[in-house]
C-alpha cells in the first residue's frame, strides 16, 4: 500500500519547496567564494548592491516555502504517522519509503527533542493548542520514568511506556531538559523551567565527575567531549533567552569557554572532539585526531546564538570564523555537499557519508550570519548547502528526508526519520527569514550595522 | 631495470633515499617570506589587480633570479668546462653529491638560461651555458628515433643501457627551441621540431608503455603528462613561427586533454586513458588524477588559448583549472596536495611539492593579466605566501623541492632549476605587461 502521508514526489511536484532556491541560487558554488559568492549576491542582494540589504521579493518567496516544507509537508507527515496521540509521545522508527512504523518503539532522546519541537511551534507559530496538546502528552509519556537524582534516563521504551534494554546517556536527560524548558513557556508552568534547569545542572554535574563515562568512548576516562558542551549551551541560552538565571549564565560562559579556548585545537584549527577531563589534549591517539564537523559546526552556530543573546560582537566574529572554518574544511570539493568528520586530521582520512542534520546546522548557522551581519560568504554558502539538500536528500516518494547516505547518497538507509535537525532548521530559519522581512531585508541592529 | 615516471622520479630524488631533514628557521631568503603579494593594509579578499603587491613582488622575483639563483647555479650546478649541468646538490652543505646529468635537466637547463637570455638579460654569459649544455646533450641524442637514456656521467657516459621517457626528448626540443631565439638559428627550431614529431611517433605506437600508476598497465597508453609537456612546447614553438604539423600536434593535444582526460563524473583529470583514449576500467587507473598534471596542464591550456585567441576554450580551462587548483588545496595546513590516489576514498599522497605551487602562480597570473579574475587574485596571494613561508630557507642555497604535509620535513638533495626559474621569469614578463596596462585586464579574450 502506498504511504498514508504525502510523498516526497507530490512535493516536489506540487510545493516545489526546495525549487525556488534553485531557481535562486542556480550553479552559485561558495566553494569558490570569489566567483559564485557573487551570483548569489547579485540575485539576493537588491541593486543598491549593499549588503546590509536583501532583495525582499526572493526573501518573501522563500520564507513562503519555507512554510509550506513545514505546515503543508513535514507537520501532517509528523501527525499521521509519528505521534501517539493516544499514548502521547513519539514513533520515529519508520520505514521512511512506505510510509510504515517499523516499530511503535519510542526514546527518551526523541521525547525530549518533540517535547521542544511541538513546544516551540507553538510559542512562536500562533499558539496552536493542537501543538501543545502534542507536546504535554509526550511530557506526560516520559516524566513518569524520571530517573532518581542524579540518573540517566531509560533509553527507549514500547508504545505503552515499558521500559527497553539499552544504554543510557546524559543526551536524555538533555534533550528532556530541552523539551521541559520550551515546554515551561508554552504552558506557564514555571515548574518544568525549574526542572529542567536541575536536570541541566544535574547532568553537568555528573559531567564534571572523575568517574564519568561517556557511553561512546569508555576507553578514556571522563572524557570532555565537544557535543557535551555544545547541548548544554544550547539549553543555556534558549533558557536565559526565556529567564535570567545566574547559575545557568555561568554554565554557558563555562561551555563557550571550553570550546573556543580548550576545544580549539591551535595545529590544525579545528575543534576537537575529544580532550581529557582537565581539558588538555589527549595523548596520541585515534580520539586525539578526530574532528567531528557535525558537532562543531553545530556546536559554533550555537556560540553565534549566545553571542547574539549577549550583544557580544567578538564572541560573535570568533565564532563566525570558525564556523567558516570548518565548513570550508568539511567540504567535499569534488562531489558536493560536507563530510562529517575527519577520523584522523594527521592522515587526512575524512569519513565519507553524507549527513543531513550537518547540512541543515550549515543553514542554520549561514543564516543566522546572513541576518545579523548580511554576510556574504554565508549567503552563498547557504544557497550551495539548500540546493545541496534538496539535489541529494529529497528523494521522490520518500515520507521524510533521507537521514544519511553514501558519499554520492546513491545509496541511503529508507529507515528513520529526523525529529529535530531538520524541523528545528525549519523552524528556526522560517523566523529568521521573517524578522528579515520585517526589517524590509536590511540586516539585524544587534551589532549596529556599521 | 625498473623505469620511473615523473613522480616517481620527484620521489626518489628528493624524499626518499636522499636524506630528509627538519625545517629551520622560516624566515626571508632568496625571496624574503615579508614579500608576500598582499599589501599590508589591504584587507584579507583581493578584489582588483592594484590589491597585489606587483612591483614589489617583481622586484623580489628580480632579486632571487638575478643575486641567488643565477649566482648559485654558476658556482655549484653548471659544469662550465664539460657543459650540462649537474643538479644533485645538497642545499643545506651546498655539496654536489654526484656529478650525475640528466637528459631530462640538460632541456630543462638550456630553457632556463635561453629564456632567461631572450627576456630578462641579454648576457653572453647565459647563453653560452645554455650553449655548452646543447653541445653536450646532442651529442647523445639517439639516433634511430628512441628517447634518450635518462642519465649520463660528467663525461657524458651513459649510466645505463636502458632508453628513458619521453620527457627527456622533450625537454632537450624545448631547451633547443628557446635556443633558436636566443641565437636566431632556425636550424635548432626544426631539430626542435623533429625532435618533437619523432617522439610523438614513439607515442602514437600501440606498443608504446609507460609506468602509469595501475594494477595492471596496458600498452600503448595515453598520459596527461605526455600531452601537457607536447603542449606546452608546442605553444611556445607557435610563438616563434606558424607551423601547421605543430598546430595540429597542439589542437590534438587539448583535445585529447579536455574532451578525454577530463573525467565527466568527477570532472578532474585522470592520468592515464587506453590507446584511443577512452577511459581505463583499471581501478587503481580509473580512480588516479595527478592533480599536479592537471593544474599545470589546465595552465598551459589557457596560455594556448591566449594565443589562438579562443575564448571559449580560455573559459573552460579557467574553469577546469580552477576545480583543479581548489581541489587540490589542503583545507587544514594550506598549500596544495599533488596526487589524487583515489577519487572515491578521497585519499590524497600528502606531501607537498614546490613545483605545483609555482605552476599554480602561473595559471593564476594568466587569469589576473587577461581577466583580473578575483579568483585568482586570491589564489595568487595565497599560493605565494605558503611558497614563501614554507619552501625558502636564508641559509640555503637554493629552493626546498618538497617536503611532507606541513613542511617541517624535507628534501635535501636537488637544485631545481625549470619550474622555479620559469615562474620567476614569466611572473616578472606578466607583471612587466600589467604595469604597462595601468594594472587593468588585457581584454584580450573579453
Amino acid at each position: 500500500m502506498k504511504s498514508t502521508g504525502f510523498s516526497r514526489r507530490d512535493f516536489l511536484h506540487s510545493n516545489s519547496f526546495y525549487g525556488l532556491l534553485g531557481t535562486i541560487f542556480l550553479n552559485s558554488s561558495f566553494s569558490n567564494k570569489f566567483d559564485s559568492s557573487k551570483v548569489a549576491v547579485d540575485v539576493l542582494l537588491n541593486q543598491k548592491n549593499k549588503a546590509e540589504f536583501i532583495d525582499l521579493p526572493a526573501l518573501l518567496e522563500l520564507r513562503d516555502k519555507y512554510h509550506s516544507e513545514l505546515f503543508g509537508n513535514f507537520l501532517p507527515n509528523m501527525d499521521k504517522l509519528i505521534i501517539d496521540h493516544e499514548l502521547g509521545g513519539f514513533m520515529c522508527d519508520i520505514d521512511n519509503k512506505k510510509g510504515k512504523l517499523l516499530s511503535t518503539k519510542k526514546r527518551a532522546w526523541f521525547e525530549g527533542r518533540g517535547i521542544w519541537l511541538y513546544s516551540f511551534l507553538y510559542n512562536h507559530f500562533g499558539n496552536d493548542p493542537g501543538y501543545l496538546e502534542i507536546a504535554t502528552k509526550s511530557k506526560n509519556f516520559i516524566l513518569k520514568h524520571l530517573p532518581p537524582e542524579e540518573g540517566f534516563w531509560i533509553s527507549s521504551f514500547t508504545k505503552e511506556g515499558y521500559p527497553l534494554p539499552g544504554e543510557r546517556d546524559i543526551f536524555s536527560n538533555l534533550y528532556i531538559a530541552e523539551g521541559l524548558a520550551e515546554y515551561s513557556k508554552a504552558s506557564g508552568e514555571i515548574d518544568y523551567f525549574n526542572l529542567a534547569k536541575k536536570l541541566l545542572l544535574q547532568c553537568a554535574t555528573v559531567y564534571d565527575k572523575e568517574d564519568y563515562e561517556y557511553a561512546s568512548e569508555k576507553s578514556i576516562k571522563a572524557p570532555r567531549v565537544l557535543n557535551h558542551w555544545m547541548i548544554m549551551l544550547s539549553n543555556s541560552t534558549q533558557m536565559l533567552n526565556y529567564k535570567q538565571d545566574n547559575e545557568i549564565e555561568l554554565l554557558a560562559q563555562r561551555c563557550v569557554d571550553a570550546i573556543l579556548n580548550n576545544h580549539f585545537n591551535p595545529d590544525w584549527q579545528l575543534l576537537d572532539m575529544m580532550l581529557s577531563h582537565d581539558l588538555t589534549r589527549l595523548p596520541d591517539s585515534e580520539s586525539a585526531q578526530k574532528v567531528s564537523f557535525g558537532l562543531g559546526v553545530q556546536a559554533l552556530w550555537m556560540i553565534l546564538s549566545e553571542a547574539v543573546r549577549k550583544k557580544d560582537l567578538i564572541l560573535f566574529d570568533k565564532a563566525k570564523k570558525l564556523f567558516k572554518r570548518h565548513i570550508e574544511v568539511a567540504k567535499d570539493k569534488v562531489y558536493g555537499g560536507y563530510f562529517w568528520s575527519i577520523e584522523n586530521v594527521s592522515l587526512n582520512t575524512f569519513k565519507l557519508g553524507k549527513v543531513l542534520s550537518l547540512h541543515d546546522e550549515i543553514l542554520i548557522g549561514s543564516l543566522l550570519l546572513v541576518e545579523h551581519q548580511a554576510d556574504q560568504w554565508a549567503l552563498a554558502c547557504f544557497s550551495e548547502t539548500y540546493n545541496y539538500i534538496k539535489n541529494n536528500f529529497m528523494k521522490m516518494d520518500y515520507v521524510f528526508p533521507v537521514e544519511n547516505g553514501d558519499r554520492n547518497i546513491v545509496n541511503f538507509s529508507d529507515k528513520g526519520m529526523g525529529i529535530y535537525h531538520h524541523p528545528r532548521q525549519l523552524v528556526l530559519n522560517l523566523l529568521a527569514l521573517e524578522r528579515i522581512i520585517d526589517r524590509n531585508g536590511e540586516s539585524s541592529n544587534v551589532f549596529g550595522r556599521g | 631495470m625498473k623505469r620511473y615516471s615523473r613522480r616517481d622520479f620527484f620521489k626518489k630524488n628528493s624524499m626518499a633515499g636522499i636524506g630528509i631533514i627538519g625545517a629551520a628557521s622560516v624566515l626571508s631568503t632568496m625571496i624574503p617570506a615579508d614579500v608576500l603579494a598582499y599589501i599590508p593594509e589591504k584587507p584579507d579578499h583581493l578584489t582588483k589587480i592594484s590589491d597585489l603587491n606587483l612591483k614589489n613582488l617583481q622586484k623580489t622575483y628580480k632579486e632571487a633570479l638575478l643575486d641567488k639563483f643565477i649566482p648559485n647555479m654558476d658556482k655549484y650546478v653548471i659544469d662550465h668546462e664539460l657543459g650540462g649541468f649537474m643538479c644533485s646538490v645538497d642545499i643545506l652543505t651546498k655539496k654536489l653529491v654526484n656529478t650525475n646529468k640528466r637528459a631530462w635537466f640538460e632541456g630543462r637547463g638550456m630553457w632556463t638560461y635561453s629564456f632567461l637570455y631572450n627576456n630578462i638579460d641579454k648576457n653572453p654569459k647565459y647563453l653560452e651555458i645554455a650553449r655548452k649544455s646543447k653541445d653536450f646533450i646532442l651529442k647523445l641524442l639517439p639516433s634511430d628515433g628512441s628517447y634518450y637514456i635518462s642519465g649520463f656521467t660528467k663525461e657524458g657516459k651513459p649510466l645505463s643501457n636502458v632508453e628513458g621517457d619521453i620527457y627527456g626528448n622533450l625537454f632537450v626540443a624545448e631547451g633547443l627551441a628557446e635556443f633558436a631565439k636566443a641565437t636566431d638559428q632556425i636550424k635548432y627550431l626544426d631539430l626542435a621540431k623533429e625532435i618533437i614529431l619523432k617522439a610523438v611517433n614513439r607515442y602514437d605506437r600501440p606498443e608504446f608503455t609507460y609506468p602509469y600508476k595501475a594494477q595492471e598497465r596496458i600498452k600503448g597508453p595515453r598520459i596527461l603528462g605526455h600531452w601537457m609537456i607536447l603542449l606546452s612546447l608546442s605553444t611556445q614553438m607557435l610563438r616563434q613561427r606558424p607551423d601547421k604539423d605543430i598546430s595540429q600536434l597542439a589542437d590534438r593535444c587539448v583535445d585529447a586533454i579536455m574532451n578525454h582526460h577530463l573525467n565527466p563524473e568527477y570532472k578532474l583529470l585522470n592520468e592515464a586513458l587506453a590507446h584511443d583514449l577512452s577511459p581505463l576500467s583499471d581501478p587503481i587507473a580509473s580512480q588516479f588524477g595527478d592533480i599536479g598534471h592537471g593544474c599545470e596542464t589546465l595552465a598551459f591550456v589557457l596560455n594556448y588559448a591566449v594565443l589562438t585567441r579562443n575564448k571559449d576554450l580560455f573559459d573552460k580551462a579557467a574553469k577546469e583549472f580552477k576545480r583543479h587548483v581548489d581541489v587540490a588545496w589542503d583545507d587544514v595546513y594550506g598549500g596544495h596536495f599533488h596526487v589524487l590516489e583515489n577519487v572515491s576514498t578521497n585519499t590524497w599522497t600528502l606531501n607537498k611539492v614546490r613545483w605545483l605551487q609555482e605552476e599554480i602562480l602561473i595559471g593564476a597570473m594568466i587569469l589576473i593579466e587577461h581577466r583580473g579574475d578575483e579568483w585568482a587574485l586570491n589564489c595568487y596571494a595565497k599560493t605565494e605566501a605558503f611558497i614563501r613561508q614554507k619552501y625558502v630557507r636564508p641559509e640555503y642555497a637554493f629552493i626546498i623541492d618538497s617536503g611532507d604535509r606541513k613542511m617541517e620535513k624535507h628534501s635535501q638533495v636537488r637544485a631545481e632549476h625549470y619550474h622555479f626559474p620559469r615562474q620567476l621569469m614569466v611572473g616578472i614578463l606578466a607583471i612587466d605587461r600589467i604595469i604597462e596596462r595601468g594594472e587593468k585586464p588585457s581584454g584580450l579574450l573579453g
